[in-house]
């Protein structure tokens, strides 16, 4: 959850404060210690920004975020002050000693108390701090010993289902051991306090499979996007000796009918392409193949099919969950054929928008995100400016840099300015990679990906024959840039 | 921020933490009172931040005696931190 605020330069609202981010960090799962520890480091800055930053009678304001994540809190202070050079202001127990000088005694503080922390000085744009604390939870064989967890439920004469609460959440970790031992992708699953938190926060929903004993042996979840009302069929595990038994259908039946309560818009499944059967799988509960991305996780092996050791690319497969007989969009002619055949397949007509003319602002406005672990990054275009192109080579170089293999980028469909940003888009290295049906604020995006790492589409499996089209539409764009 | 003369000690009722707005009052006081002696009664603290230590370190090289009772934990990793041992050498700690 991410939180934001802005406060005045008053030396009353740093108590508070304070108070807030220990109290908020404990609930986030942070250790009573080091949530006293951020609360210190919190405090220094704060009283060091109210004290020194703005003149001794300016009014001002600045800028606190809190973000918590499954493994770390981050406190983001952000103040347009005077500028600030820590090295001038380094903290000596000589000058205490001395002078009675505490000059930088703060700073020595907050580094000695922070697991990570970065002092930016933005120029014109101000300062900033950012303090990092990492969570750290019991991992599942912590909980448990490994014999304990590796025991197979026997084979079972009827099933229960039932939602998935917080007190299942040990139960989930010992089953994602048990089934996949440590080559399940999502670490968090093996730490059953991120799971509680997750579903505590909302962050996911879904259900749990029970033999008549108790024991666990299928569960399937949705994660809710963050940026639209639909969800991801993310997580799925049966029991080895459990499969073939119709749980995955009766999960599946279940989540649906789950998501269609809880209102929302759609689910979407990724499926990897090293083999089709969760291509299968999504197709014959109705989920429509939408896009190929190439490249979305690093190369893997996976138990029992033979493959090339290749970054692994996905389907996006969507099944809508209200009806929409129409969408009035701006086609790029690039893609209008096969966007049409997408909607199509998803029993949705296309009502093509006709050019219009429109004035570019100066700036575009462009949301990042890197995810390090995956090595790929996806920019979303929430709108377009005349800096649009530049900006994007910039992020594009970057990244490159930062060893990103894959970039993806999301150009909203309702806006007349993508007809001439995608060739553009196409003479800088991207290629086609589909549609994100309803993915950012419930709105169609086009995605179109720069990959550069080298792909053998034959390893590339896809069921559909959506699937087909789109990788043939992928693979020819693909050809075309790497000529 | 409570405090009362007793006998020839000042005694502050520190609820939460010292940080800069109880040093500055805490300094207020000391400044208007002609007692050498003072006793932080701690309720509930999570820490004592760079101008609580600089309050205390200053007072202990103006000769003041200083009894801390129940400081927060956090209190002697910031005075290691900050490489100020002596002044641990310095205060009276009571615990309970």
């Amino acid at each position: 959850m991410n939180l934001s605020f802005s406060l005045p330069n008053d030396i009353s609202v740093v108590e508070p404060t304070v108070d807030f981010v220990y109290k908020y960090s404990l609930l986030s799962g942070l250790e009573e210690k080091k949530a006293k520890e951020l609360s210190l480091a919190i405090d220094e800055i704060l009283t060091d920004i109210v004290l020194f930053a703005f003149e001794p009678e300016e009014k001002a304001t600045f800028q606190i975020s809190v973000n918590t994540t499954l493994n770390e809190i981050e406190v983001v202070i952000h103040e347009l002050g005077e500028p600030f050079d820590p090295e001038r202001h380094k903290y000596s127990s000589e000058k205490v000693k001395k002078e009675l000088n505490f000059d930088g005694a703060g700073f020595e503080i907050v580094k000695n108390f922070s697991d990570e922390f970065i002092f930016l000085l933005k120029g014109r744009e101000g300062k900033e701090f950012r303090i990092i604390k990492k969570i750290k939870r019991p991992h599942i064989l912590e909980l448990f010993k490994e014999e304990e967890i590796k025991v197979e439920p026997e084979k079972a004469v009827a099933y229960t289902i039932a939602p998935v609460t917080e007190e299942d959440a040990e139960d989930i970790s010992r089953l994602i051991y048990r089934s996949y031992g440590y080559t399940y992708p999502k670490e968090e699953m093996y730490y059953p306090d991120k799971i509680k938190q997750a579903l505590r926060e909302g962050k996911k929903f879904g259900v749990i499979v029970r033999t008549e004993k108790g024991e666990a042996v299928g569960y399937f979840a949705v994660l809710m996007s963050t940026d639209s009302n639909i969800g991801e069929v993310g997580e799925v595990v049966v029991s080895p000796k459990h499969r073939g038994k119709g749980i995955m259908k009766m999960m599946m039946k279940a989540l649906i009918d789950m998501a269609k309560v809880k209102g929302l818009l759609g689910l979407f499944g990724e499926a990897v392409t090293v083999h089709t059967v969760s291509q299968k799988v999504n197709a014959k509960y109705g989920f429509k193949s939408t896009a190929l991305i190439l490249g979305v996780f690093p190369p893997a092996k996976y138990k029992g099919f033979k493959h090339k050791q290749q970054r692994i690319s996905v389907v996006i497969d969507f099944l809508p969950l209200i009806e929409r007989k129409n969408v009035k969009i701006y086609l790029p002619k690039e893609y209008s054929r096969i966007l049409r055949e997408i909607y199509k397949n998803l029993g949705i007509n296309v009502l093509s928008l006709p050019k219009k003319t429109y004035q570019l602002k100066e700036k575009s406005t462009l949301s990042l995100i890197i995810n390090y672990n995956f090595s790929h990054a996806l920019i979303i275009v929430r709108s377009f400016g005349k800096d649009f192109i530049e900006r994007v080579k910039e992020k594009v170089k970057t990244l490159s840099q930062k060893e990103i293999k894959g970039i993806y980028i999301d150009l909203p469909l309702e806006r007349p300015e993508i007809k001439e940003f995608v060739p553009k888009l196409k003479e800088i290295g991207f290629i086609f990679s589909g549609l994100m049906p309803l993915f950012h604020k419930e709105k169609d995006y086009l995605r179109m990906q720069k990959v550069f790492d080298d792909f053998d589409f034959r390893e590339i499996h896809v069921f559909s024959d959506m699937a087909k089209k789109i990788k043939r539409k992928v693979y020819k764009e693909y050809k075309e840039v790497r000529k | 921020m409570d405090f009362k003369i007793e006998k020839d000690k000042l005694v502050f009722i520190i609820n939460g933490d010292l940080n800069y707005q109880k040093s500055a009052a805490i300094e207020k006081v000391i400044g208007k009172e002609t007692i050498k002696e003072i006793f932080l009664d701690f309720q509930c603290p999570k820490f004592v931040d760079s101008e609580g230590i600089k309050l205390l370190y200053t007072l202990w090289k103006k000769g003041f005696k200083i009894t801390l009772k129940n400081p927060p934990d956090l209190f002697f990793e910031v005075v290691k931190i900050l490489k100020l041992e002596e002044l641990l050498e310095n205060i009276e700690v009571i615990n309970g």
